[in-house]
């Protein structure tokens, strides 16, 4: 992984948590089961970058790529995946959360966290189950 | 698709590793190849060949 690419992760990681972490900061107060939630789902998804560049890096140190056919595939096909079940995710959030008292930008922000988590999943899926053919459905 | 991985990594005395280098993909891809869990692309499979010394049909085995 070339050094820019280790610069631009690590900064969006630095950016999320902290953005996530003036959020939490400023909003302690006031916060709910929801807000706590939402939280967990971000420090998940963060922690998970984190673990997974880590891995990367360590793997090339040992002389082994940083990505390979069967990594791209599975980033590609969970993706997929995530973007096809995001049609159902964002039809749940207009039928049921549109008519809610909630922000426009909390909405919004539940259905990108969801394609997020959509992803975490289909990625840690076919992670280990395998995908068969890379070329096929 | 059955491959001889295993097999021809056991007559070579190459670990996982070693052959993961040699091709240049990760230990994942050879662990799932040998379990079946998924079929390579026909350079990796060549490449996979060209270690063993073999033609791509003595290590991947097509079940029809």
């Amino acid at each position: 992984m070339s050094k820019s690419k280790i610069l631009l992760i690590s900064l969006a990681t630095g950016t999320v948590t902290f953005v996530a972490g003036m959020w939490l900061y400023f909003s302690r107060a006031t916060m709910g089961a929801f807000e706590y939630a939402v939280a967990g789902f971000v420090l998940m998804t963060v922690i998970f970058g984190f673990v997974v560049g880590l891995k990367k890096l360590s793997d090339e140190k040992k002389g082994f790529p940083a990505d390979d056919e069967l990594s791209i595939s599975i980033k590609l096909k969970a993706g997929a995946m995530a973007f096809l079940c995001s049609f159902y995710l964002w039809t749940f959030v207009m039928i049921f959360l549109s008519g809610s008292n909630m922000d426009v930008e909390v909405i919004i922000g539940i259905g990108v966290l969801g394609m997020a988590v959509l992803f975490l999943g289909f990625w840690t899926y076919y992670s280990q189950k395998g995908i068969g053919d890379a070329h096929s459905n | 698709m059955r491959t001889r991985i295993k097999e021809l990594r056991a007559r070579d005395s190459l670990t996982q590793d070693e052959l993961a280098r040699k091709v240049n993909v990760r230990r994942e891809t050879i662990v799932f190849l040998e379990k079946g869990k998924y079929n390579p692309s026909l350079k990796l499979a060549y490449d996979i060949a060209q270690t063993f010394g073999l033609g791509i049909e003595e290590v991947f085995i097509f079940d029809i």
